[in-house]
């Protein structure tokens, strides 16, 4: 009786992983990558705050900060923390720019390999487009109003710090709603992008931290 | 070497009015009390580290147990990303998990060393020393543990201002805090002797 519970609670708990509660599984991928794309050649611009929370299930312990980004095409973005610390991170012309306790350090992109990543990590995060990155593994999932993308790292060492990203995007503009960073079962980080304002104009001068 | 001796005895009474090898002046004077001088189920800490010309920075939580009885350090990014889960219990420092680059054996010990200053277990202290210097009435608390020194000096109701550990003449810790109108921690800035490495923490959060 213990077996066949146990049996059925791990069945559970595998198809309850495999796709979530409300989402079927999209079969056609590919027209899916092209509806994105589509959405992606015509934005423009982005602003939105931004809401994260960083769970530890394990400590019973939730973090929460807030804040407000801008993206500009092609590559400019501004990801701003305002509570409960100020932290900027800003990225144009190929340079990726830090703000911290008042002190500004820049970083050349294209000179080192792990800001490059984080830059582009960063960028396709806030585009939605992930999913044409092959980096990842992906199985996407949709319901009446949003596409849920589950992407599992290929690299090994990339899965030793993220074991899979959530990526919810928004039927209605092709841009992310939610991202989840999931480091484990018990140890996941939820960005939660609320006010979202897609194509306004923003002044290059927004993106230049100092 | 006798003149060197008394020299060493009465320069000893003069910067020291009291003094105390008793173990129970430990319960008398700092009672439920821990070096960080606050109740707290969790506090959460801005923190820059800057070694040479390297710098980081990122978010420490600290955050008590009740279940097991132990406390857990935990290193993130500002994105959420856990670097490293350290666990304080039974007066021992074990690592939960710890990414690629905090799980050098060198850099944990160091960061053992620092974080035991903050959280030493004072009822695993047998024998301690207080004295009272004659400047600033400071009360200072002393005690060897592990073969390390640990020197604590507070003005009152051990609210610790600033902390000295010492493995031996190389390896110095020194932690200056600045505590708020709460008594809580406000800033904890430790400095290493002979190491460029300054650690910077600033308070955000504290649950109590």
């Amino acid at each position: 009786m213990k077996i066949v519970f146990t049996m059925f609670f791990l069945a559970f708990n595998w198809l309850a992983f495999s796709q979530p509660t409300g989402f079927t599984k999209v079969e056609n991928s590919a027209a899916l990558e092209k509806e994105i794309e589509a959405h992606s050649a015509k934005l423009i611009s982005i602003t939105s705050d931004f809401i994260q929370e960083k769970t530890m299930a394990y400590l019973d312990e939730v973090i929460v900060s807030k804040g407000k980004f801008w993206y500009k095409r092609d590559n400019n973005l501004r990801w701003q923390y305002n509570e409960p610390f100020e932290y900027v991170i800003g990225i144009k012309n190929g340079q990726f720019s830090i703000k911290d306790q008042g002190k500004v350090r820049v970083f050349d992109v294209s000179s080192n390999p792990a800001f490059k990543e984080l830059n582009d990590l960063i960028l396709s995060i806030a585009k939605g487009n992930l999913i044409q990155d092959n980096r990842f593994a992906m199985e996407a999932f949709e319901d009446k109003t949003t596409y849920f993308l589950k992407l599992t790292p290929k690299d090994a060492n990339m899965k030793k710090f993220i074991q899979q990203t959530d990526l919810y995007i928004s039927k209605q503009d092709g841009v992310a709603t939610k991202v989840i960073m999931r480091e484990s079962d018990t140890d996941y980080t939820i960005i939660s992008f609320v006010n979202r304002h897609l194509n306004d104009a923003i002044s290059d001068t927004v993106f230049d931290i100092k | 070497m006798r003149f060197l001796t008394l020299c060493l005895i009465l320069s000893s009474f003069f910067f020291s009015d009291t003094f105390a090898t008793n173990p129970a002046r430990l319960d008398e004077k700092v009672e439920m009390k821990t070096v960080l001088g606050v109740a707290y189920n969790s506090m959460l800490y801005k923190t820059s580290i800057s070694f040479r010309e390297y710098a980081f920075s990122g978010l420490v939580l600290f955050k008590k147990q009740e279940m097991d009885s132990s406390t857990h350090i935990v290193f993130m990014s500002e994105f959420g990303m856990t670097m490293l889960d350290i666990k304080y219990k039974n007066d021992q420092f074990e690592v939960v998990s710890a990414k690629e680059f905090f799980s050098h054996p060198k850099l944990l010990q160091v960061i053992f060393d620092d974080f035991r200053i903050l959280l030493q277990d004072l009822n695993k202290i047998e024998k301690v020393r207080f004295s009272t210097t004659c400047k600033e009435k400071t009360n200072k608390l002393k005690f060897r543990h592990f073969s390390d020194t640990f020197i604590y000096l507070y003005q009152s109701d051990f609210l610790v201002k600033q902390a000295k550990w010492r493995k031996n003449m190389l390896r110095v810790v020194k932690v200056q805090f600045e505590r708020n109108a709460a008594g809580q921690p406000q800033t904890m800035n430790f400095t290493h002797r002979g190491v460029s490495l300054v650690v910077n923490m600033e308070l955000l959060n504290l649950k109590e």
